[in-house]
């Protein structure tokens, strides 16, 4: 019963998350996002889709950490079990944040892909997790399998700060929520914050709900392997 | 630490036995230096600009090829159990191999560099001891993460694949900044204490062997 509780909330927040970004910021709407020089006119918002995704590949990959450090230390097989669920559901996100990103990047760049450090941090961020998946793959014996995937897992985080800071430390054009020093980057309006905030509200569950899923999965397989 | 070196040592005295990776190292990275050379026109400057990173992938993927070996020859010689059971930590164990395989990417360097400068033709605009220490630094990050991953992937399948592509995603933070601080040498004559990225490859590559140094007990335990 919880359960259906939870999905008709996932729903709601997502619908009406994807309603604002559609309709409210429409063509038809006279809000528009200040963004100094906008040359997007109605392309910015691809931001509301693409954005969300962020906090997701970097909560995957918390959730990679976490449940390694917490294997390593247990040896339960289920926190095994949540971080390839994690990574599985990750590298579906970082998919599309590096697909979208590089639509947002043509619109007002002129290129899909023009070597921004943000956009490179994260292409890393896709081959972690995929030499992740690749190592779990080539392994049979199932404890060696998990210790060895969550020693990676472990390793793999270091990339995250790195694409998180990679816009500040190197030349970049990625338009930034907080830039400190020059003021320059652009300000949500408090229609943009509403739609922006539910979007990433949403994707967020859209992730928990997935990893949940993935997970009762790969419970259910090992069950039946025994 | 002594151990470490005498782990080290004994490593060493097996490969200059026989010699055998060390020559399969040198002879990969003159085969990929020549047939680099037909990239691009060995006389145009266009070779110029890519020269630096040229000489950096030869060294990266010649040093990864003997890495990918150092902890799987144990395994095939059955000394692994040895190595575990002798009265050294697990970490002393990972510093000996660090040493060991620092010390023939540095014996590689020395012999693949001036080969580099006759087969190119090249002139370096900056010090020739500034280009060779920024190669020993990055070396420096792809020996520490190679050798722990090679003890990682003892029981993968394709282990020598394998390697590669996790070791790749986790040393590009290493391999790029390389690259730019070789062609600021190599290219513009910059010295190398303005060098930016030498403090993120020094950084980056500190917070690698810390992981490394933690999580090695974890590697070989069975």
């Amino acid at each position: 019963m919880r359960v259906y509780i939870y999905l008709a909330f996932l729903y709601v927040i997502v619908l009406v998350g994807m309603y604002r970004a559609l309709v409210v910021l429409g063509p038809l709407s006279t809000s528009l996002l200040r963004y100094a020089g906008d040359p997007m006119q109605h392309g910015y918002k691809i931001f509301f889709f693409t954005m969300p995704n962020a906090p997701v590949v970097y909560l995957s990959f918390l959730v990679v950490l976490i449940s390694s450090i917490v294997y390593l230390k247990t040896r339960d097989s289920k926190w095994d079990i949540l971080a390839a669920s994690s990574a599985k559901i990750g590298i579906i996100f970082t998919t599309i944040l590096l697909v979208s990103g590089a639509i947002f990047s043509n619109l007002a760049w002129g290129a899909y892909w023009n070597w921004d450090p943000r956009q490179t941090t994260t292409l890393f961020l896709w081959f972690i997790l995929a030499a992740y998946l690749s190592l779990r793959s080539a392994i049979d014996n199932p404890q060696s399998k998990a210790r060895t995937s969550a020693i990676l897992g472990i390793f793999g985080f270091v990339g995250v700060p790195l694409a998180h800071i990679s816009a500040t430390i190197w030349t970049s054009n990625h338009p930034q929520l907080y830039d400190k020093v020059s003021g320059a980057g652009f300000k949500l309006g408090n229609q943009e914050l509403i739609t922006f905030i539910l979007m990433v509200m949403g994707t967020i569950m859209i992730y928990l709900y997935l990893i949940w899923i993935t997970f009762r999965i790969k419970k259910m397989e090992i069950y039946k392997n025994g | 630490m002594i151990k470490s070196l005498i782990l080290a040592k004994k490593d060493l005295k097996i490969e200059f036995r026989n010699r055998n990776t060390l020559n399969l190292m040198f002879l990969f990275s003159f085969i990929i230096l020549l047939t680099f050379n037909f990239a691009s026109d060995p006389f145009s400057t266009q070779l110029r600009d890519i020269a630096p990173g040229l000489l950096w992938f030869v060294l990266l993927f010649a040093g990864l090829l003997g890495i990918s070996k150092t902890f799987i020859k144990e395994v095939d010689s059955g000394t692994i159990e040895g190595l575990k059971s002798a009265p050294i930590s697990y970490n002393e164990i990972l510093i000996g191999k660090i040493i060991y395989n620092l010390t023939i990417i540095i014996i590689i360097e020395i012999i693949t560099f001036p080969l580099f400068m006759v087969l190119f033709n090249y002139t370096i605009a900056g010090n020739i001891f500034s280009t060779l220490a920024i190669l020993t630094l990055g070396s420096i990050g792809f020996v520490v993460v190679g050798s722990f991953i090679s003890a990682l992937i003892i029981g993968v399948q394709n282990r020598g694949l394998m390697l590669q592509v996790i070791a790749m995603p986790l040393l590009i933070p290493v391999i790029i900044p390389t690259i730019l601080a070789l062609r600021e040498v190599m290219i513009f004559g910059k010295s190398i204490f303005n060098i930016s990225e030498i403090i993120f490859i020094v950084g980056y590559v500190l917070i690698m062997a810390t992981l490394s140094l933690l999580l090695f007990e974890y590697v070989l335990e069975e």
